[in-house]
């Protein structure tokens, strides 16, 4: 389990070595976080009342980039894209859960729905006159 | 890593009824009538897009994840664990 050193040079075990990438990688992902502010959602027809905190993480050879308040997370193979899939997925999970009968969401999705209404809005106008 | 094959081997296992977004399939889980959980599967031809964000939104750890995806956790295993986290009402 432990390092031991065999004339002065140590050598550790596999478990030492797991254990060191393991927080070699816990630790690339730690450096690698940042917060992406999501600022609007045009041309979507939908209203962002306030910004959309997207924190960005490496994960594989991609990133995920995750709405913690709401727990509505995408990924995408650059920061870019991640933020990208992210506010799409935001929209549609918008609408998904706004979409369904009253009553018929659970404890989890009712309470992000109601997070996602503080934080967005359709513009009814714009998205009339898109139909048109 | 969870991939884009598991994520949709975890929408068949948890009969999760899918749905058409803009970039996404969003897979929702239904319980008793109820939505408890919801996620998004990326489109694209590649099987290995990272989908590893899976695990959080179906409130799991990612073993557990794996264990979805690659068959040891059946669905009613997840249908307890999710009674016991409080996403199922009583």
């Amino acid at each position: 389990m432990w390092p031991r050193a065999v004339s002065g040079v140590w050598f550790a075990s596999r478990d030492v070595l797991d254990e060191i990438r393991s927080l070699r990688t816990d630790l690339a992902q730690r450096v690698g976080t940042t917060v992406v502010p999501i600022t609007t959602l045009a041309p979507e027809p939908f209203q962002l009342l306030r910004d959309i905190p997207a924190v960005v993480r490496p994960a594989g050879d991609g990133f995920t980039a995750t709405f913690f308040d709401a727990n509505v997370s995408s990924a995408g193979d650059s920061e870019e894209e991640a933020v990208s899939n992210l506010r799409s997925l935001i929209l549609d999970t918008f609408e998904y859960l706004n979409s369904e009968p009253p009553g018929t969401l659970g404890p989890e999705p009712k309470r992000q729905l109601g997070v996602l209404r503080v934080f967005l809005k359709p513009i009814q106008g714009d998205a009339d006159e898109d139909r048109r | 890593m969870l991939t884009k094959t598991d994520a949709e081997a975890i929408a068949r296992k948890l009969k999760a009824e899918m749905r058409q977004g803009r970039k996404h399939d969003i897979a929702a889980i239904k319980y008793n009538g109820q939505t408890i959980a919801h996620f998004g599967i990326r489109r694209g031809s590649r099987r290995d897009q990272g989908h590893d964000y899976v695990s959080g939104q179906i409130h799991v750890s990612p073993r557990q994840a794996t264990n979805l995806a690659q068959c040891p956790m059946s669905f009613d295993q997840w249908i307890v664990l999710m009674r016991e986290k409080g996403y199922i009402k009583p």
